[in-house]
C-alpha cells in the first residue's frame, strides 16, 4: 500500500479494512445459496490501495471481463464493480443456471430426473440457445454481485453507520478493460482510494476467482474515516 | 400452506425461493420481476403473501410494497433483499412490510420469517 497516494494513515487504513472485512463471513453463504453447493477452499483478500495500483494488483489476463456495475448513493457516492474473467464467468454461469437441478439430482442415489419440475427443466443450460444462455448467465451472476454488494455495504453501515444504497446493477462485457480503466482514472481524481476484494473459491470442482471493487468519492471516504 | 407471489428480477432467486417454498408445502401462484408487475399480479392473484426484492429494474420493491399496501391494507409483504441496513428495514416496516429477510438466507430462517408473516 502506498500511504502517500491514498493519503490515509496506517491506523485509518486498518480501521477501514476491519470494517469492510466484517462482510467476509457472508461471502461463503452467498456463494452456497446461489450455487446450491458446498464451496470449498474459500480465500478472501481485501486491500485498500490507490486507484492507480489496481490494474497491476489485479493482474487480469487480457481477455474480456464480465462486469456487474452498481452506482452507490447516500452517505458515500461512487461505483461498485463485480468482475470476472470471461473463462470464470462462463464456468460460474453454467453452475448457477443448473445449480438447483444439480442439487435435486444429488439428493438421491437413484435417478432423480423425475423430481425436477418441468418449469426448471426448461431453464437448464442445455435447453437454452446461445443468446438466452448468456442472458441467463449474466442475470445469475448479476444477482451474485447484487448480494455481495449488499454484504459489504451492510458492513460499511454497521461499522461506520453510513447509509449507502445502490441502483439495480447493470452488466456489460468489458472487452479491453476500458470500462475498468475509465472508472479507475475517475476515482484517481476523486478519493484515489480503491477497496479491492479478491475472492478465490472452489465450487463443483472448478477453481474460480472474482473481484469486488468499491470506488468511493472523496466525501464518502472522509465520512468513513470520520466515523471512527 | 399459503399462496405466495414471488417478486424478484433475478430468475435464479425466483427459482431458489420457489423450490424452498414449494418444498415447505406452499403454493407459488405467480412471479413478478419488478414492483409495478408485483402490484398487477397481486390484484390479479390475491396471494396470501408476497416476497418482494428491493432492487428491481422497472419498479423497485419499496414502491411496490407501498402500492400493494395502499391497494390492500391487509396485504402481507415480506421483503427479501440483499440490502441489510437497519435503516432500510425500518423504512420497509413503516411502509407496511410484515417482515424482512436478508440475503443470503438459510431455508430455516426463510421459513420462520414466512411463518411469522402469515401468523403475525
Amino acid at each position: 500500500m502506498n500511504r502517500a497516494s491514498t493519503h490515509l494513515s496506517e491506523s485509518q487504513l486498518g480501521f477501514l479494512q476491519e470494517v469492510m472485512e466484517c462482510g467476509n463471513s457472508q461471502v461463503k453463504p452467498t456463494l452456497e445459496m446461489l450455487t446450491a453447493q458446498t464451496v470449498d477452499q474459500l480465500s478472501i483478500q481485501l486491500r485498500i490501495i490507490p486507484s492507480s495500483e489496481v490494474s497491476r494488483y489485479m493482474d487480469m489476463n487480457p481477455e474480456p471481463l464480465a462486469t456487474v456495475i452498481g452506482s452507490m448513493h447516500g452517505d458515500v457516492e461512487g461505483m461498485f464493480y463485480f468482475l470476472q474473467s470471461k473463462k470464470d464467468f462462463l464456468s460460474l454461469g453454467h453452475i448457477l443456471i443448473d445449480s438447483i437441478s444439480s442439487s435435486i439430482k444429488r439428493m438421491a442415489n437413484e435417478p432423480t430426473e423425475y423430481l425436477i419440475p418441468d418449469w426448471l427443466k426448461e431453464q437448464r443450460s442445455e435447453n437454452l440457445d446461445t443468446e438466452e444462455l448468456e442472458a441467463q448467465m449474466f442475470d445469475a451472476v448479476s444477482e451474485m454481485g447484487n448480494v455481495l454488494f449488499g454484504i459489504y455495504l451492510t458492513a460499511l453501515y454497521n461499522g461506520c453507520k453510513l447509509g449507502v444504497y445502490y441502483d439495480t446493477p447493470t452488466n456489460e462485457w468489458d472487452d479491453q478493460h476500458l470500462l475498468l480503466e475509465q472508472a479507475l482514472r475517475k476515482n484517481k481524481n476523486e478519493s484515489n482510494c480503491a477497496f479491492v476484494i479478491r475472492v478465490d473459491y472452489t465450487v463443483a470442482g472448478e477453481n474460480l476467482r472474482a473481484w469486488l471493487l468499491m470506488l468511493p468519492d472523496l466525501n464518502g471516504l472522509r465520512a468513513m474515516i470520520d466515523s471512527r | 400452506m399459503a399462496t405466495i407471489l414471488i417478486a424478484d428480477d433475478a430468475q435464479i432467486m425466483r427459482n431458489i425461493l420457489r423450490l424452498m417454498l414449494e418444498k415447505a408445502g406452499h403454493e407459488i401462484v405467480g412471479n413478478a420481476t419488478n414492483g409495478v408487475e408485483a402490484l398487477e399480479r397481486y390484484v390479479q392473484l390475491k396471494p396470501e403473501l408476497v416476497t418482494m426484492d428491493i432492487h428491481m429494474e422497472g419498479g423497485d420493491g419499496m414502491t411496490g410494497l407501498e402500492q400493494i399496501v395502499q391497494q390492500d391494507p391487509a396485504a402481507k409483504v415480506l421483503m427479501v433483499s440483499a440490502v441489510g441496513q437497519e435503516q432500510k428495514e425500518e423504512e420497509a416496516r413503516n411502509l407496511g412490510a410484515v417482515g424482512y429477510v436478508r440475503k443470503p438466507f438459510q431455508l430455516d430462517d426463510l421459513l420462520e420469517h414466512i411463518h411469522n408473516a402469515l401468523t403475525g
